[in-house]
C-alpha cells in the first residue's frame, strides 16, 4: 500500500486525470506483450514532460517506490511487468516530434512517439528510420531505446542503438543528465552506448535524438522458396561468400509459412521446406549486378521458385506477411512461446536440426522464423494449454533451443530482452562458476551501475544480477 | 607507493617472466616516465599485473601502438607501463559468420592482410593504421574517414574481453552481431581510454571488400561551395565512403575528395552523377582518380600539415553537424588571419569530425582554441584538444555533461584509481 497523500501529491505533477487508481484502468498495464506474467500495479502515472517525469521519480526516490517506465507494452519478455505495490510510469503522452533536421539527418522524438511515425514523418522529403521491429506500428521509440530494438533491416544498417546520438536521461534519483548529443564523438565515456538496451533499468530517456536515413536510390525484394532449409541456409551462406550485404534476409520454414498465410495471405508457397525474403538497396546499377548474382546463387541451391517484387505493393505485401509471423501463431495453434534466440549464421543447419529433435521429443510443432543475416532465430513453440503439461513442456522445449544457441556461440536473446523471463536464465550465458569473476554482465556490472542509485530500480529487471546481490543494490 | 625500482621488477618478473624491462625515457607517458614496463603474454599475466598494482596502490599506464599517447591529461601517476606487444595474435577468424576476434596488440595492417585472403576487412581506418593496435583503437575510439558509410568502432564491436583493475578477467558481448543480453559493455570500453579497463581481446562484424574504387577530386579557392556540396550530397542517393574537405591557411586552396566503392558500373555511375553536381559550382576543377593516383591522392591528404621547430603545435578534433563543418572553418581561418596562427585542416564533411593542426604562439593558440570551443558549442558540438606540448595551461576535453555519472562509472570499476589515472575527462 503506498502511503496516504501520494496519490495527490503526484496529481500536482502530472495533472489528476493522468495518475491512475481504478482497478480496472491499472488492468490495463498488468503485463506487456508477454502476458504470462501478470502484475497489477499500484498506480499509473502518466507525466507529460520531462520535468513531470523527474517529480514522479523524485517522489519514488523519496518514499521507497519501485516504479517501472513503460513504452506501448509491446515487449516480449516482460521488461515492462510491474512490480507488486509499485508504479507504472507511462511515457505514452510524451508523444511529440521535437525537431526534424533532414540536412543533417537528424530528428529529436519524445519517448512515446510510435516507431512507425518517425518515418511516416520524414518520408515525403526521402528519409526513413532505419530500426524496423515488426510491432513498429505499436511500440514507441522510449520502448526501443530500452530493449535495442532491431528488426529485419538491421543486418545492414544496425539496430536502434547504432541510430541513437543522444538523449536526455530522467536518473533514478530524479536527476535529468544530458547524454550524448547530435555530433559524433562527445567527449567522456559513451553512456548512449550503454543506456540504450539497458531495458528501463539505469534511468527514463525523456527525449531521444535519433539518425534518420536517406531512402536508397533502389529496393528490390524476391522471394525464394526451397525444399529444404538447408538450402535457403546455404543460399545465405553463398550471399555473404560473394561480398553482398543485403539491406535484410528473413527465412520462414514451413510451419511459419504456413501460419502467416493463413493470417494474411502474402501469397508464400505453402508447399515450400522454408522460404527466404531478400532485400537488396543501394544505387541502381549495384543493386541490379548484385540482384542477379543473387538469383544464380538460389538457382545453384536449387531454388523452386523465385519471385521478384515488381511493384510496391508486392513488396509490402511480402514483409507484411513477414511481419504478421507471430501474431499468425495463433490460426494454427491455441498457444504459442515466442522465443528469441542468437546464433553464428554457419550454425543454422546444426541448430535447426537440434530444434527439430527437440520438437519430436517434447511432440510439440516448432516454427521457426530467422532473421537470416544477422543470426537471430525466433522460434515459435506450439502447444494447448488445455493439454496436461504441454505449457511447462513448451517452456522447457523453448528454454532448450537458448541452450543450444549458446553452446553453438550465441546469445539467450537478439532483441527481445532479458526482461522477467530470461533472468533465470542469464546463467546459461554466464556459467554460474565463473559467473562472478568473469562477467561483467552478471554482478560486476549490477554494482558499476548501482551508482546511479538504484533502488527503486526493479530488481528483477536487473539484467543477468545473480540473486545474491540483489540486496546489496543501494 | 613505496617501492623500490628493483623490487618491483623482480616481483613483477615473478609474474610475467620474461616480459619485464627498466622503463627508458621513450617510454614516458605525456612526461610522466615509469619505473618499469611490462609486456604480458596472456591475459592472465595482465591479471597477474593489475591485481599486484591494484593492492599495492600502484598506478598503471597502457600502451598499445602509442599512436594515441598525446590524447588526454598527462597522468597523475605511473609507476608500470603496460604494452599489449605480445598480444598480437587472431584469435578466431570465420569469414562465413563475417565475425573476427583479435587480441589487442595485434596492429591493423597485420589484422587487415590476413582478412584480405578472404576479401574482407574491419571497416576502420584511423590514421596510422601500420602502428595502431586493436585495444587503441577501441580504447581512443580511433576512427577514419570511411566512418561515413560504416560508422565507428562502436558500430563494429560486438565483443570485448578485459581484464579490470583488480585482476578480474571479464568479458562483455559475444561473437554474434545481434545480442542484447546484458548491458553492452563494448561500447562502454569504446573511447573509455583505458580508464575502466585493460582490453586484451576485441571481436567485430567485417565487411567483404569492395570491388572497385573511384575518388572525385574538387579543387576550388573557396570554401563554401564545397561545404554547400558536402551536404547535398549527403541529402542525394549517392553512396560515397568519404566526404571530405582539406585546406590550410597558406594555400587557400581547398581541396575535396568524394570516394565511391562498390560494384564498377555503380562506381561509374555515381561519379558521373557527382561529377554533374561539380560542374554546378561554377568554379574551380574536378577530375577523377584511380588506382595508384587515388591511393597517392589520400595519403597525401592525410598527411598535409602544418609543422614547426620554432611554434607551438596543437592539434584539435572538432565534433561537428555536418551542416556547421564550414561556418566553423571560417572561423578558423579568421582566426588565424588574427592571431597569426598558421593552421592545415583535415574535414570529414560527410560525418561532421574534423582535425586541425595549428602552430603558434602561446596565448593565440590558447585564445583561439578557447573561442573555436565555444563556437563548436553554440551548435551542440565539441572541440577535444588531442596533441598539446606538456605545460600548456589547457583544459584538453573541455566542458562535459553528464560528468558526475562518469565519475560514478570510474569508481565502480577502477575504485583505486589504478589504470591511466586522471588522463580522461574532469580527470578521471
Amino acid at each position: 500500500m503506498l502511503k496516504s497523500g501520494i496519490v495527490a501529491e503526484l496529481r500536482t505533477i502530472v495533472g489528476y486525470e493522468s495518475v491512475l487508481e481504478k482497478y480496472e484502468q491499472l488492468r490495463t498495464y498488468e503485463s506487456d506483450g508477454l502476458t504470462s506474467f501478470r502484475v497489477t500495479p499500484a498506480l499509473v502515472v502518466l507525466p507529460a514532460t520531462t520535468e513531470e517525469v523527474q517529480g514522479v521519480v523524485r517522489i519514488c526516490y523519496r518514499e521507497h517506490i519501485a516504479f517501472v517506465p513503460r513504452g506501448s507494452g509491446t515487449g516480449l519478455s516482460g521488461g515492462a511487468l510491474p512490480i507488486e505495490g509499485g508504479i507504472v510510469i507511462s511515457l505514452a503522452r510524451m508523444n511529440r516530434i521535437l525537431d526534424v533536421d533532414l540536412a543533417n539527418q537528424r530528428i529529436v522524438l519524445q519517448p512515446g512517439v510510435i516507431n512507425l511515425w518517425v518515418t511516416q514523418r520524414v518520408a515525403p522529403h526521402g528519409y526513413y528510420y532505419a530500426p524496423d521491429p515488426s510491432s513498429q506500428q505499436v511500440c514507441s521509440i522510449g520502448g526501443n531505446v530500452a530493449e535495442n530494438s532491431g528488426g529485419a533491416h538491421c543486418l545492414k544498417y544496425g539496430f536502434t542503438v547504432n541510430h541513437v546520438l543522444g538523449m536526455k536521461l530522467v536518473l533514478p534519483n530524479g536527476d535529468m543528465v544530458e547524454v550524448g548529443g547530435p555530433t559524433l564523438d562527445p567527449p567522456g565515456y559513451d553512456l548512449s552506448g550503454i543506456i540504450v538496451g539497458s531495458e528501463g533499468t539505469l534511468g527514463i530517456a525523456t527525449e531521444v535524438t535519433v539518425r534518420i536515413v536517406r531512402k536508397a536510390e533502389a529496393i528490390q525484394t524476391v522471394l525464394a522458396a526451397f525444399t529444404h532449409p538447408d538450402a535457403a541456409g546455404e543460399t545465405v551462406s553463398g550471399i555473404i561468400a560473394a561480398g553482398i550485404v543485403p539491406a535484410a534476409v528473413e527465412m520462414m520454414d514451413k510451419l511459419a509459412v504456413e501460419a502467416c498465410e493463413a493470417a494474411v495471405h502474402a501469397g508464400f508457397p505453402l508447399d515450400a521446406g522454408a522460404i527466404l525474403l531478400i532485400e537488396l538497396d543501394g544505387p541502381h546499377a549495384e543493386v541490379a549486378q548484385q540482384f542477379a548474382q543473387i538469383e544464380e546463387i538460389c538457382r545453384a541451391a536449387g531454388a523452386t521458385e523465385y519471385r521478384v517484387a515488381t511493384t510496391d505493393e508486392e513488396r509490402m505485401k511480402m514483409w507484411k506477411g513477414r511481419k504478421a509471423a507471430f501474431a499468425a501463431m495463433g490460426r494454427i495453434s491455441p498457444n504459442y512461446i515466442v522465443q528469441d534466440g542468437v546464433l553464428p549464421r554457419t550454425a543454422l543447419p546444426e541448430v535447426l536440426r537440434e530444434i527439430e529433435a527437440l520438437s519430436t521429443h517434447y511432440g510439440l510443432r516448432v516454427a521457426n522464423v530467422f532473421h537470416a543475416g544477422d543470426g537471430n532465430l525466433h522460434p515459435l513453440v506450439l502447444y494447448d494449454q488445455r493439454n496436461e503439461g504441454a505449457e511447462h513442456h513448451a517452456e522447457e522445449l523453448a528454454g532448450q533451443i537458448l541452450r543450444i544457441c549458446v553452446e553453438h556461440g550465441g546469445s539467450i536473446t537478439g532483441e527481445h530482452g532479458v526482461g522477467t523471463t530470461k533472468k533465470p536464465i542469464c546463467s546459461l550465458c554466464l556459467p554460474r562458476r565463473t559467473w562472478r569473476p568473469t562477467n561483467l554482465s552478471g554482478a560486476r556490472l549490477t554494482q558499476a551501475t548501482s551508482l546511479i542509485p538504484t533502488r527503486c530500480i526493479p530488481p528483477h529487471v536487473c539484467v543477468g544480477k545473480s540473486p545474491a546481490h540483489t540486496s546489496s543494490i543501494r | 607507493m613505496n617501492i623500490s625500482t628493483q623490487s618491483l621488477h623482480s616481483t613483477l618478473a615473478s609474474l610475467v617472466g620474461a616480459g619485464v624491462r627498466p622503463a627508458a625515457d621513450t617510454d614516458s607517458v605525456a612526461g610522466v616516465r615509469p619505473q618499469v614496463v611490462v609486456e604480458p603474454a596472456n591475459e592472465e599475466e595482465v591479471a597477474a599485473v593489475l591485481a599486484f598494482a591494484n593492492t599495492e596502490g600502484l598506478h598503471v599506464l597502457v600502451r598499445g601502438g602509442g599512436t594515441q599517447l598525446a590524447l588526454g591529461f598527462p597522468p597523475t601517476g605511473g609507476d608500470i607501463l603496460l604494452s599489449t606487444a605480445r598480444l598480437n595474435g587472431i584469435v578466431e577468424h570465420v569469414p562465413h559468420d563475417l565475425v573476427v576476434t583479435a587480441q589487442a596488440g595485434l596492429r591493423l595492417t597485420e589484422l587487415q592482410a590476413t582478412l584480405a585472403k578472404s576479401k574482407q576487412w574491419l571497416a576502420l581506418d584511423p590514421t596510422l593504421p601500420v602502428e595502431a593496435t586493436i585495444g587503441g583503437i577501441v580504447a581512443t575510439n580511433a576512427t577514419g574517414p570511411r566512418r561515413l558509410r560504416y560508422g565507428g568502432v562502436r558500430d563494429q564491436i560486438i565483443g570485448v574481453r578485459v581484464v579490470l583493475a583488480d585482476g578480474t578477467i571479464a568479458k562483455g558481448g559475444g561473437k554474434v552481431v545481434k545480442n542484447v543480453a546484458g548491458y553492452d559493455l563494448p561500447k562502454l570500453f569504446t573511447g573509455a581510454l583505458g580508464t575502466l579497463g585493460v582490453i586484451v581481446a576485441a571481436t567485430f562484424r567485417l565487411y567483404p571488400l569492395p570491388v572497385t574504387s573511384r575518388t572525385v577530386q574538387i579543387t576550388t579557392s573557396t570554401l563554401a561551395p564545397l561545404g554547400d556540396l558536402a551536404v547535398r550530397i549527403l541529402g542525394s542517393t549517392l553512396v560515397p565512403t568519404v566526404i571530405d574537405i582539406q585546406g590550410d591557411t597558406t594555400h587557400r586552396t581547398y581541396t575535396m575528395g568524394v570516394r565511391f566503392e562498390m560494384g564498377q558500373e555503380a562506381v561509374a555511375a555515381q561519379t558521373d552523377t557527382l561529377l554533374a553536381m561539380g560542374a554546378e559550382l561554377g568554379e574551380g576543377t574536378a577530375q577523377t582518380l584511380e588506382g595508384e593516383a587515388e591511393t597517392q591522392f589520400w595519403a597525401a591528404l592525410a598527411h598535409e600539415t602544418t609543422t614547426s621547430h620554432t611554434q607551438t603545435m596543437l592539434t584539435l578534433k572538432a565534433n561537428l553537424l555536418p551542416t556547421d563543418v564550414t561556418h566553423w572553418l571560417t572561423h578558423v581561418e579568421r582566426l588565424c588571419e588574427q592571431q597569426h596562427i598558421r593552421a592545415t585542416w583535415y574535414a570529414h564533411a560527410g560525418h561532421g569530425l574534423v582535425t586541425v593542426r595549428l602552430a603558434g604562439d602561446d596565448t593565440a593558440l590558447l585564445s583561439a582554441t578557447s573561442t573555436l570551443r565555444h563556437i563548436a558549442g553554440e551548435q551542440q558540438g565539441s572541440v577535444v584538444v588531442t596533441e598539446a606540448p606538456l605545460g600548456l595551461d589547457l583544459d584538453v576535453w573541455g566542458p562535459v555533461p553528464a560528468l558526475a555519472v562518469m565519475r560514478n562509472l570510474k569508481m565502480r570499476f577502477d575504485p583505486k584509481n589504478t589504470l591511466n589515472p586522471g588522463r580522461f575527462v574532469g580527470g578521471l
